[in-house]
């Protein structure tokens, strides 16, 4: 109760200042009132008993002081006192309060953007319930396997999904090309999260002949059935399977990518055996009972590989399943992009760094002119410490108003760093800049302004009135310009050359020769409804019709099609047997990136023949199975021998395919080159394909502008079939950049990052260049007097300032030679000590340097030394 | 806080909550009190008093109640909390305990 008094009385005594001021003079004049009342009552004429009324009162103004100590509220007086000079000071130096918001709120603004990024998608819980108890099992993706584990865990619920698959839509007119999840009956259950509206899977959906039920994603809903909720039990036709709708997701869900536009139940049909057990797809998600550990269920996964080994219709070789173990489903979702959000937060952490610097710069520069005001407020009884309360305020004061306008500026930022990540950034779409990122700014301003605050403070307590007011520099001041100076270019030197590896490495990558051609070649994506692909022969009559109408479009020199492209996402890769090279018993047999082709590819993709021959139209499904291979593997595999004649198998068929021809690399996975799992690349004629390929990459070049050709393809192919439908039409340059994208977003990100942390460098060092003129004006007259030339004061004022700049590049190279480990595995074709990213930065700071120098220089050399004396 | 030498720090504290033991007053009364008890030998400046009351007031002890009498300016009147009773309850003690001793020096010496 007492408690409460207390805090409501200063609560109040801050909240209503005024009034509680109000109110003390009111108390003391009713005081004044009845003493000379009472006086007067004694004899007293009323004059008279007003005065001694008020001489036994005592000094009025002492006593609201002691009064307003003992509300306990002096902290909050001098705290409003100092904001509101503060204030004062702030409008009436305009360029150097602009120029300290302008820089801290940029800082401020980039840093909360990029951390909103780095917090979303890497450090927040997943949207699920109790996400800690998720887990992914790696390497666990055979269907067969899944359903095993689903159905004999104790210890945790199993649930499996397909990523992102692709069908074709029927709705009224020709069909569209739509992106689904399959998942399993139980995904949304594990998960912990229910439809919005509707019924979730039965438990049952995903047997074979169960009813096909569709659930939609919110935002498929909202822009194709207008948000409707008479949709559930409409009819979906995928792929020539009408599905009936049972649900719609809320808002928020979108796993396992927010470009699911539905979600269906995947098959687990045990008498289906290629499906089940050799297909590796499906990804699986593991969420732990109550009171279950990692470890215990992680025992269980690998105690059950053994008797899922021998499940298996066929022998598979002794290592599988080895590597199976549980992962946070967190981490395994974020992975590939870990590196880079880090990366991409530790460049804004040292924009951040040099903004800070610069501010305490320009604050040291403030304080410096202030001196004389200090050493008077000393005299007249102000503590140091109070003078450096009296800063921090100021610097407080700063800071929190950048802070404020960096927070607006966060949003406008966070919006676009949106569109220059790469679009498959995980997560990307959960992040929003919410209260708790509002409160890391806020956190983040009050930091900075202690930290810009603490110096000029610190250098405030040494103001002492006997320093003459003239006396307008010391050696303490010197060494602390120098050290900022000299961290302002460290920390520029290191984001140059991070920025400067990235974008050397983007540059290369975007000049790598890719082994085929990208100009003028335009691709689109056909895909021919289930009863054209269910047979190979009809899949190859229509890629050749389809094929023959493309090459008679006037213009086109050459068509072709594939059952992918080059840098395509899909996944080829084939498990194969080589001849002349067998594996020993039980280890797994070779990867290879397997494409089929019509024969007209090498020459449509400009893909350099090596040895041997093509793929002919003689090669159809009866003659003799061949293959072509790229020039690594037949490095690879028979350095000192022509590789032509050789066989190669696909581990589940019987035949052998004759090696037929070499032709050159060609960047099949990625710009990277291919991954160390994948042993060469192979190509097959598509009359022998192993499987029909669910979708026709078409390929055309073209001897004029692409854009005709682009325009009238979806024509073209329903002219021969209208049941196909065509996407992706792009030209192959596209798909090349596109390959490029993540590079290229986190080179510009960065190289943004070092442009700012240059132009706030710049800012910084002509400040104190300026400011030093500004000091050393009587010094440089004096010079001048004594015959020292225009060029000798002006190199005199840049001089140190450049040593310092030398001095700090200097040690940005040293921390960027160690720092550059972590960003190792970003770059592709340059070193990580690639010495042009190493040896241009200091160039250019030094360049930047004299730049920055440049007009405080000049100054310096215009000084009138008679001018100049008589002021001092 | 302005001190008269008469005034041992802390005794206002005890003075003034005394004073409210018996009923609620005004700060000018509560200071008419104190010259009246004292026989005007406590002779703090009457401003003196407001910041041991405001600090009093802070403390929880006492509690100030704005009062308007006919016609009259609104007056604030100090009251004891019973926070305040157990303070003063205290503080007499203390006294009696330190007086005693103090007491106890002087007639050994």
């Amino acid at each position: 109760m007492r408690r409460l008094q207390q805090l409501l009385l200063t609560l109040r005594a801050i909240l209503f200042r005024s009034r509680v001021e109000r109110e003390m003079e009111a108390e003391l004049a009713a005081h004044l009132d009845a003493e000379a009342c009472d006086l007067a009552s004694h004899g007293l004429d009323p004059m008279e008993a007003r005065r001694r009324a008020a001489a036994t009162m005592g000094p009025v103004e002492l006593i609201r002081e002691e009064c307003r100590d003992s509300r306990g509220t002096a902290f909050w007086d001098h705290f409003r006192h100092d904001t509101l000079f503060g204030l004062r000071l702030l409008f009436k130096n305009r360029t150097f309060a602009a120029m300290a918001l302008a820089t801290m709120a940029l800082a401020i603004g980039s840093t909360t953007a990029v951390y909103s990024v780095f917090d979303g998608v890497l450090l927040r819980p997943l949207p699920f319930a109790a996400p800690e108890r998720l887990y992914l099992a790696d390497y666990l993706n055979l269907r067969g396997h899944f359903d095993v584990m689903r159905a004999n865990s104790r210890l945790a619920d199993y649930a499996s999904y397909i990523g992102l698959e692709t069908f074709n839509m029927r709705g009224s007119g020709f069909p569209e090309r739509i992106q689904g999840a399959q998942v399993s009956a139980n995904f949304f259950r594990v998960l912990g999260i229910t439809p919005q509206f509707g019924r979730d899977f039965s438990s049952d959906a995903d047997r074979a002949g169960a009813a096909h039920t569709v659930i939609l994603n919110h935002a498929f809903w909202q822009q194709r059935y207008g948000a409707r909720r008479d949709v559930l039990g409409q009819e979906l036709v995928l792929d020539d399977v009408s599905y009936q709708i049972a649900g719609v997701m809320p808002d928020r869900f979108q796993f396992p990518s927010p470009d699911a536009a539905f979600w269906i139940p995947m098959t687990l049909d045990p008498t289906d055996i290629g499906a089940y057990w050799g297909i590796s797809v499906c990804s699986t998600i593991v969420r732990l009972r109550d009171g279950v550990t990692r470890k215990a269920a992680n025992a269980e996964l690998r105690g059950w590989t053994p008797r899922v080994h021998g499940m298996f219709p066929w022998r598979m070789p002794d290592s599988w399943g080895v590597d199976i173990h549980l992962a946070p489903l967190r981490d395994e979702i974020v992975a590939g992009v870990r590196e880079r959000s880090l990366l991409l937060m530790g460049a804004v952490a040292l924009v951040l760094l040099i903004a800070i610097v610069n501010v305490a710069n320009l604050m040291i520069g403030q304080t410096a002119a202030r001196r004389a005001e200090f050493a008077l407020r000393v005299s007249l009884g102000a503590t140091p410490g109070r003078l450096a309360r009296q800063l921090l305020t100021e610097s407080l004061l700063l800071s929190v108003t950048g802070g404020i306008l960096g927070t607006l500026l966060a949003f406008a930022l966070l919006a676009m760093l949106k569109d220059l990540l790469p679009a498959d950034t995980p997560r990307l779409a959960e992040v929003s800049i919410d209260r708790a990122i509002i409160l890391f700014a806020a956190a983040l301003s009050l930091g900075s302004g202690l930290l810009f605050g603490m110096l000029p403070a610190w250098r405030a307590r040494a103001a002492v009135p006997a320093e003459s007011p003239r006396t307008t520099h010391s050696r303490m001041g010197l060494r602390t310009d120098a050290a900022l100076v000299t961290a302002e270019a460290a920390f520029a030197t290191i984001l140059l050359v991070g920025s400067g590896l990235l974008l050397h490495s983007f540059w290369t990558m975007l000049h790598v020769n890719p082994g085929f051609r990208v100009e003028s070649v335009v691709t689109a994506q056909l895909s021919p409804d289930r009863t054209v692909t269910a047979s190979l022969d009809k899949t190859v009559a229509l890629s050749q019709a389809v094929r023959e109408k493309l090459a008679a479009y006037p213009g086109v020199q050459s068509a072709a099609a594939m059952s992918h492209l080059p840098l395509a996402p899909d996944m080829a890769a084939s498990s194969c047997a080589i001849e002349d090279h067998p594996r020993p018993p039980g280890a797994p047999q070779y990867v290879l990136w397997t494409t089929a082709v019509t024969p007209e590819v090498l020459d449509t993709l400009g893909i350099r023949l090596l040895q041997g021959r093509g793929i002919a139209a003689a090669d159809t499904k009866t003659s003799d199975p061949v293959v072509l291979i790229g020039r690594t593997m037949a490095e690879k595999f028979w350095p000192n021998a022509s590789p032509i004649g050789r066989r190669v198998r696909m581990v589940w068929e019987d035949r052998w395919r004759t090696i037929v021809g070499v032709v050159d690399n060609v960047k099949e996975y990625s710009l990277n080159g291919t991954p160390d799992w994948v042993d060469g690349d192979i190509y097959l004629p598509l009359t022998q394909a192993t499987a029909t390929p669910p979708n026709l990459a078409l390929v055309a070049r073209v001897a004029n502008d692409p854009s005709a050709l682009e325009q009238s393809l979806p024509n073209l192919t329903r002219q021969v079939c209208p049941t196909c439908a065509v996407s992706q039409i792009a030209r192959m340059g596209t798909i090349v950049s596109a390959a490029a994208a993540a590079p290229r977003s986190l080179a510009w990100l960065v190289g943004g990052f070092a442009f700012i942390a240059l132009v706030l460098a710049a800012a910084g060092i002509y400040g104190v260049v300026n400011h030093g003129v500004a000091r050393r004006t009587r010094e440089l007259g004096v010079r001048l007097a004594l015959g020292a030339s225009p060029s000798q004061v002006a190199w005199l004022v840049v001089q140190s300032s450049l040593l310092q700049v030398i001095a700090g590049a200097a040690a940005g190279l040293a921390a960027s030679w160690a720092l550059a480990r972590l960003i190792a595995s970003l770059l592709f074709g340059v070193g990580r000590h690639d010495p042009v990213s190493f040896l241009l930065p200091p160039v250019v700071l030094v360049a930047i340097g004299l730049l920055a120098g440049l007009l405080p220089m000049l100054r310096a050399a215009r000084i009138d030394p008679a001018a100049s004396l008589r002021e001092g | 806080m302005s001190k008269s030498p008469t005034l041992v720090q802390g005794t206002l504290t005890l003075l003034i909550l005394k004073i409210l033991e018996l009923e609620p007053r005004t700060g000018w009364a509560i200071s008419q009190r104190l010259r009246q008890m004292s026989n005007e030998t406590l002779q703090a400046s009457h401003g003196s008093l407001y910041p041991a009351l405001h600090k009093l007031e802070t403390e929880g002890w006492i509690r100030g109640k704005w009062q308007q009498s006919n016609g009259d300016r609104p007056t604030k009147i100090y009251s004891l909390t019973p926070a305040g009773r157990r303070q003063f309850a205290a503080e007499k003690a203390q006294w009696a305990k330190l007086s005693s001793a103090i007491n106890g020096i002087l007639e050994s010496v």
